[in-house]
């Protein structure tokens, strides 16, 4: 015996509102996520790569430091009070992602920017007394620090999502785990696809490869976990507006492309090695950005789901 | 009944709402499943236009099974009088009582009086045996309205009828009362005066009058709507309910006039007191015995003047001017087309405002399109005061006054409208102070000094009247001295004595000391001293019927006023409504006069035998018993009796008027039209207010499904409403609230209009009134806009 | 250099906590006239938004917003086609809930949401810097951010404020205060819990199966969120009223979400490790 027109809520009214956030917020989560992929690449090169290895990953400290420097401005354009934007370090709340994700940005920031320079300084690229201060950075530590701030970094997105109501943010387990997949594997593309340009050995290449492989098979398994535990929920996500960005886009070219191209690329050697990983490289990048966008512009829709947020909070 | 009271008095409805919780039983009978009917315990729907068919039936069920209070009947309503043999009821009649005139539409009520001189003083028959007598006309009157026929008519379940009755029976007696609500539901039907009627023929004969829990609670409309019908604004009446002088009643002497004083006996034989003092008030020194004290100053009635008459005659160009304080005709009386047509045959119109209302506007704004050009009526807006903008009283449904200050100075040019009828008659009289015409004297002698000493330091305005001094001029004053007077009691008919209002006598007993003003808390459930209550502050009326005819209280439980034998006057939580040392026994003086007519248990002192009038041998102008007719206009015919609607209804029969007959095609549907919480009335005051217009925004229909079905109507469509006037467009609210009724086996659909929306505002819509026939109840003069009929169908108009 | 950064951030030392207050609810005498609505926007000058139809019987408003803080519900009730005996027409007036365990404080980023000396939830308007987190993170779709160049406080959360500054001043909220038929009940959240039991029985015994509490320490939508400072007495089941069944707090699973993209860091690195060590 429902409301007059309604079903079993009261009429269609959504239960929780819908988030107001807009474009700028999927913008930062990938370029955020990419910065934090190609660090943590570009340090794990370091401490256990090779000579080329090390060579060719470095770029990563590059890469990250472009991708992060307008990753401030797009959150800052997405507030209310965008002249307010410091009161988000008035206190420090690892309870709130939120604070926790303005917190990480703001310490992970400068590292990868010094770690940056100091490859910088390293390649020659920086000289005179700047070169000479950048040399002071201590690389090591900074791969260490930088590299635990940018999994924060990568991590915490997913999980900001995922601590709220909106049904198909909050129902599954694993969002977070499969931003930080989908960070990982679009920052090793974007590292592989700079060390296939900048032409290193095919070793080398390989084992970025492989590493980002690895990274599009564990987002592979998150985005099946999200699925299944998501079930009707993300609905708006697997059928109508969004299921042709969401399946082509975040898991064809995200996922399942490059592992395909991977495959090929696999006993191959030279230019055709290069072109194939730079290929997967582009899908994976691509393809995370898909990811970010349908699933937060479709969790947006969820919000409005009556069932679904009953369905979230029934006994 | 007739009465939406948790949407229309919210904040009155709390008491009902309290009451339920201590185990009260709320019944809501209404077409429409309302917020009131969703706090009810019982809901019962009634067909609107068939009231008198229930209540009759309520009657019918309380007679016919032998449930009267026998003691409290026998000995406190007319039950056992005996009417003059020349009587023919209705039901004998095809529905009309002897004494019509088919011609004029009008009775002679000469054939319903009592047998038996002097005029009074009634033959009775105490065994109730005289198949002339009350009780035995009563019980024949109303043998036909059974719970069948009042499901067939009205369309109420049968089984819910009887849980009605029931539930009323149960609660009626020594030991429980229960008071009946009504509002306009009632009143604004071509029978409204009736219906209350069959209600107090209900109440006395289940002990429910005069009784602490009784009653019958008329649920007033704008928040001093009482006042202004006791001070008052109504053509008919003068000051405290005193008849105004008419030619056509041949009062063209002062004592002529007085004549009505013997005619309505009982407490009212002291008429002469309050017309001479009334006289005095207005017209002081100048009044004196020689000139009658000014009484042909009066301007002497010679016919209808009613809002709805006049606003007819408008229309017809016979009146050049009109002035309007805080009414809205052009949306809110019936006919609104009609009434905006008039206004256009003025040669001028003073609205006097808080807003730019439809009326204010018509000649520019009118759905009408007018080109302002072509209108000939010079418009004047004055901007006035709001209540919190002036001092003053209100006196509410329970006949309660209460003084209220004013708190700020209204914006710019606004003045209060006592400010502007006080410069208005100071003008005037400047005007016309050498005229000489008999006409204009009464004018030039008005006494017109209401400005204060000196004028009020905290305020901008300083030519402000006093409403202290009008409220004292009201209480009335011993001439030679000016000394306030304590009560109506004081006053005298030689002259020495002034007031203004009668009934309003005792509100400002002695200088400085202002009743109305008084907010004493905790004085008991009466709280006698909140405010003042007319007449005398007794706050129920003919209160003496809370005690049995020896004095004592019926019961325990309801006891309220009684007779203390130790000091020998009647003592209780209330001032008694009552000669204070007239003892129960004391027997009628038989050639006394007024009161003195009554023995010490006869409660209903104002009646001229000083007891309950089940039989209304005067007083009404349609019919002594009230009979079910169908209103002016309706689907159905008459199932009761072959006279279809009232005898003496007012019609308004010409050809802008068109009246639908019963079975038109054209016409099928009831509608009736009220108000919801969002929104006040016109909607002038409320559509100028967002936080309100936001709650209800557009004008809508409320129908059920079924008749949405049957016209391939669906929620929130737009749709057309036509009735013989007129057609407007809204909204269909397709709702279970609203139901079909089963009549004489066929169905009927009724359509609900609330009448908010206008032209002018934040939010604007069609008006219900341009839908409502003129029409009027003869006895008050109000329309009938709660049954007439429309159709309807989906679309828009043009 | 620390009051520098106090300055900057405008931080103050909280007022020391009273009683906590708030209100029941009692919706079986609610009679829907709306005073509730009016007398909030009235008393916090919240500006009329919008003049369009829902069709939704008498409620015109649709649900609670920034600039709506207290909404009535009109539910119409009865079985199709039926003789309509069973007809109800619930009214209920919602509110921000003053969750004891409220998701919009602890999502706030800035500390703009606190929990005030009365218990109840407050925006603290100079603080918010409108990151929209709160929206959301609410399981009753209570608090909302006003539009970014609206004319109303642009940009920043708003919701009920369980009139802080008529407590302040020691006077009964505005909705309470102008409810006539005390549906709205304001005082000290465990003296209303009493009452509110109480009442439930009463009602119980006069046959109104259907009656439930919502909100109470007992009950089971309390299990996440805590006791709801606004708590209420319904007469059907909760999402009869749009209320969740039992409305979940996001830190309570928060830890397991973070676990798991922990773990797929994790294992990025393991997996680097062995792929860059094996040559
Ligand atoms: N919020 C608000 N309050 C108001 C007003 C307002 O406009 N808005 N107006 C004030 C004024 S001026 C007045 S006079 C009062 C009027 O107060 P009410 O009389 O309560 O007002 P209405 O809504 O016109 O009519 C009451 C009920 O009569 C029902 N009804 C219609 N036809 C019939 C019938 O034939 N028989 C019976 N028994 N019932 C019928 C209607 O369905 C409606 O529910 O309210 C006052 N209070
Ligand atoms: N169809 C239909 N028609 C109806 C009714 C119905 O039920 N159905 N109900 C009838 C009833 S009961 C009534 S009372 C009428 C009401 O009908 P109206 O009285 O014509 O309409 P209101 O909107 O009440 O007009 C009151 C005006 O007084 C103004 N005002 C308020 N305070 C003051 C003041 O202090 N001084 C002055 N000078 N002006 C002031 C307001 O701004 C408003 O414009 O409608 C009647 N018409
Ligand atoms: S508007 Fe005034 S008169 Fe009407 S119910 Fe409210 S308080 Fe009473
Ligand atoms: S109801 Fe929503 S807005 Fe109110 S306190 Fe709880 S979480 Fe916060
Ligand atoms: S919008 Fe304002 S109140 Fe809401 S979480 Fe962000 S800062 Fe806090
Ligand atoms: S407590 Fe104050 S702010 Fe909250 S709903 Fe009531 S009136 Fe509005
Ligand atoms: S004021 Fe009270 S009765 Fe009126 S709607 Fe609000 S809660 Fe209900
Ligand atoms: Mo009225």
């Amino acid at each position: 015996m429902g409301a007059q027109g309604g079903g079993e809520g009261y009429y269609d009214y959504p239960v929780v509102r819908r988030p107001v956030w807009t474009w700028e917020v999927p913008a930062y989560f990938w370029l955020g996520g990419m910065a934090a992929g190609a660090y943590v690449t570009a340090s794990l090169a370091q401490k256990f790569g090779s000579v080329d290895d090390q060579r060719a990953a470095a770029d990563g400290y590059y890469l990250a430091a472009a991708a992060l420097v307008p990753c401030a401005p797009l959150l800052i354009a997405d507030l209310g009070r965008p002249e307010r934007f410091h009161h988000m370090l008035r206190i420090f709340k690892p309870l709130s992602p939120m604070n926790l994700g303005a917190w990480t940005l703001t310490a992970f920031t400068p590292v990868a920017v010094a770690r940056a320079a100091r490859q910088a300084a390293d390649g020659g690229l920086l000289r005179g007394p700047l070169g000479a201060l950048a040399r002071l950075v201590p690389a090591a530590l900074l791969e260490l620090v930088g590299s635990v701030l940018g999994l924060a970094l990568g991590g915490y997105t997913g999980v900001l999502l995922a601590a709220t109501n909106v049904p198909m943010w909050a129902k599954s387990k694993v969002l977070g785990g499969l931003f930080m997949a989908s960070a990982l594997s679009s920052g090793s593309a974007a590292v592989t696809l700079q060390a296939a340009r900048r032409g290193v050995p095919d070793a080398t290449l390989h084992r970025l490869a492989t590493l980002e492989a690895a990274a599009s098979v564990g987002e592979m398994a998150m985005l099946g976990g999200y699925l299944m535990q998501s079930g009707k929920t993300a609905r708006p996500l697997t059928a109508g507006r969004f299921a042709a960005p969401f399946w082509l886009g975040a898991v064809g070219a995200g996922t399942l492309l490059p592992l395909v191209l991977h495959g090929f690329a696999g006993r191959r050697r030279g230019r055709m090695l290069r072109s194939l990983s730079t290929a997967a490289a582009v899908c994976s990048m691509a393809g995370s950005l898909a990811l970010r966008w349908t699933i937060f512009e479709a969790g947006k829709a969820s919000s409005e789901d009556q069932a679904a947020s009953f369905d979230l909070s029934s006994r | 009944m007739g009465s939406n009271m948790a949407e229309n008095h919210p904040v009155g409805f709390r008491w009902p709402m309290k009451a339920k919780e201590r185990g009260a039983t709320i019944i809501h009978v209404d077409p429409r499943f309302s917020r009131t009917s969703a706090a009810a315990n019982l809901y019962v729907p009634i067909r609107s236009g068939s009231d008198i068919a229930f209540l009759g039936g309520l009657i019918n069920y309380v007679l016919s099974r032998d449930l009267w209070f026998k003691d409290y009947v026998l000995a406190y309503t007319n039950a056992s009088s005996i009417i003059n043999d020349q009587f023919v009821d209705a039901e004998d009649n095809g529905g009309v009582f002897s004494g019509y005139d088919p011609k004029s539409h009008t009775y002679d009520n000469a054939t319903w009086a009592y047998a038996g001189a002097p005029k009074h003083r009634p033959a009775r028959d105490e065994t109730l045996q005289d198949p002339r007598c009350v009780m035995q006309i009563l019980t024949r009157h109303y043998a036909r309205y059974t719970p069948e026929m009042v499901e067939q008519v009205c369309g109420t379940p049968k089984e819910l009828f009887l849980q009605v009755a029931e539930v009323l029976v149960k609660n009626s007696g020594r030991e429980r009362t229960s008071a009946i609500c009504y509002a306009v539901g009632w009143t604004q039907q071509s029978y409204g005066a009736q219906i209350i009627r069959a209600a107090g023929i209900l109440q006395l004969l289940l002990g429910n009058m005069g009784r602490p829990g009784g009653g019958i609670m008329a649920l007033r409309g704008h928040a001093s709507i009482q006042g202004s019908t006791d001070v008052p604004t109504l053509f008919d009446l003068l000051p405290g309910y005193l008849p105004h002088p008419a030619v056509f009643k041949g009062d063209d002497t002062l004592e002529t006039y007085m004549r009505e004083s013997a005619v309505r006996g009982g407490y009212w034989s002291n008429l002469p007191k309050f017309m001479v003092s009334l006289l005095k008030a207005w017209y002081g020194e100048a009044a004196t015995k020689d000139n009658e004290y000014g009484y042909q100053w009066i301007p002497k009635l010679t016919g209808d003047h009613s809002h709805v008459s006049t606003s007819a005659a408008m229309a017809d160009g016979q009146v050049q001017g009109f002035i309007v304080f805080g009414q809205n005709p052009a949306n809110g009386s019936p006919h609104a087309g009609l009434q905006r047509k008039a206004l256009t045959q003025l040669d001028w119109l003073v609205a006097v405002d808080l807003y730019e209302t439809e009326t204010a506007a018509f000649w520019y704004a009118a759905p009408e399109g007018w080109n302002p050009k072509d209108i000939k009526t010079e418009v004047f807006l004055l901007p006035t005061a709001g209540p919190a903008e002036k001092d003053g009283t209100f006196t509410n449904t329970q006949r309660l006054l209460q003084f209220h200050d004013k708190a700020v100075d209204p914006p710019g040019d606004a003045r209060s409208d006592l400010w502007l009828v006080y410069q208005l008659g100071r003008r005037l009289k400047e005007l016309y102070r050498d005229s000489t015409r008999p006409q204009d004297q009464g004018l030039l002698n008005l006494t017109w000094d209401y400005l204060p000493e000196r004028p009020d330091p905290r305020w901008h305005i300083k030519d402000e009247p006093s409403a202290e001094t009008v409220l004292k001029e009201i209480n009335g004053f011993t001439v030679a001295d000016r000394k306030l007077l304590p009560e109506f009691a004081a006053l005298k008919d030689d002259g020495s004595t002034a007031c203004g209002v009668w009934i309003y006598s005792g509100v400002y007993p002695e200088e400085g000391k202002n009743m109305a003003r008084r907010r004493v808390k905790g004085d008991g459930w009466v709280s006698p001293e909140w405010g003042f209550s007319w007449p005398g502050n007794r706050r129920m009326l003919y209160n003496r019927a809370s005690a049995d005819p020896q004095g004592k209280p019926w019961s325990e439980r309801k006891k309220y006023i009684w007779w203390d034998a130790a000091q020998d006057k009647w003592t209780g939580f209330d001032r008694p409504d009552f000669p204070e040392t007239k003892a129960p026994d004391t027997p009628p003086k038989p050639d006394g006069v007024g009161v003195d007519l009554h023995s010490g248990s006869d409660p209903f002192t104002l009646k001229a035998d000083g007891r309950g009038w089940l039989f209304a041998p005067s007083g009404l102008k349609d019919g002594p018993l009230p009979t079910h007719y169908e209103p002016l206009e309706s689907p159905v015919s008459n199932l009761l009796y072959s006279r279809q609607d009232s005898p003496v209804a007012k019609r308004f029969t010409r050809k802008d008027n068109p009246i639908s007959p019963p079975g038109d095609p054209e016409y099928p549907y009831v509608v009736t039209t009220y108000r919801v919480t969002e929104q006040y009335t016109s909607g002038a005051m409320s559509r100028w207010i967002g936080w309100l217009s936001e709650l209800m925004p557009e004008m809508f229909a409320e129908i059920s499904p079924e008749l949405a079905q049957e016209k391939g109507i669906k929620n929130m469509d737009w749709i057309v409403v036509s009735s013989p006037r007129n057609r407007i467009e809204c909204r269909a609210l397709v709702t279970r609230r609203m139901r079909p009724f089963r009549h004489n086996g066929g169905v009927i659909h009724e359509v609900g209009l609330p009448y908010h929306w206008g032209y002018k505002g934040l939010v604007t819509g069609a008006m219900a009134n341009d839908l409502v026939p003129l029409s009027e109840e003869p006895n008050v003069y109000i329309q009938e806009d709660k049954a007439f009929k429309c159709n309807i169908y989906k679309g828009r108009l043009r | 250099m620390i009051d520098g950064y106090k300055r900057l951030m405008n931080v103050e030392p909280p007022p020391a906590p009273e009683k906590a207050k708030g209100f029941f609810t009692d919706t079986s005498l609610c009679i829907g006239c709306k005073a509730c609505e009016v007398a909030c926007k009235q008393w916090n000058q919240l500006p009329a938004d919008g003049f369009a139809m829902t069709g939704n019987s008498y409620d015109n408003t649709g649900k609670l917003g920034a600039t709506t803080w207290r909404h009535v519900q009109f539910i119409e009730q009865a079985k199709a086609n039926s003789n309509r005996q069973d007809q109800r027409w619930l009214m209920m007036s919602d509110v921000c809930k003053h969750c004891a365990n409220a998701a919009c404080l602890e999502a706030c980023p800035t500390g703009s949401l606190v929990r005030t000396e009365y218990g109840s939830v407050y925006v603290q308007q100079d603080i918010c810097n409108g990151c929209g987190f709160c929206v959301p993170a609410c399981p009753f779709g209570v608090i909302d951010r006003a539009p970014k160049h609206g004319e109303f406080e642009a940009g920043t959360a708003h919701k009920c404020t369980l009139c802080y500054d008529r407590l302040k001043d020691d006077m009964t909220p505005a909705c309470a205060k102008s409810c006539p038929t005390a549906s709205i009940q304001f005082g000290d959240v465990d003296e209303l819990q009493d009452r509110a039991r109480r009442r439930l029985g009463e009602l119980k015994a006069r046959g109104e199966t259907k009656a439930q509490l919502y909100g109470m320490p007992e009950g089971e939508e309390a299990s996440e969120v805590g006791p709801l400072h606004a708590f209420f007495l319904l007469l059907d089941k909760p999402q009869a009223y749009n209320l969740p069944e039992v409305p979940r707090l996001p830190r309570k699973t928060m830890g397991q979400r973070y676990g798991w993209s922990a773990a797929v860091g994790v294992g990025f690195a393991l997996v680097g490790a062995l792929v860059f060590g094996r040559r």
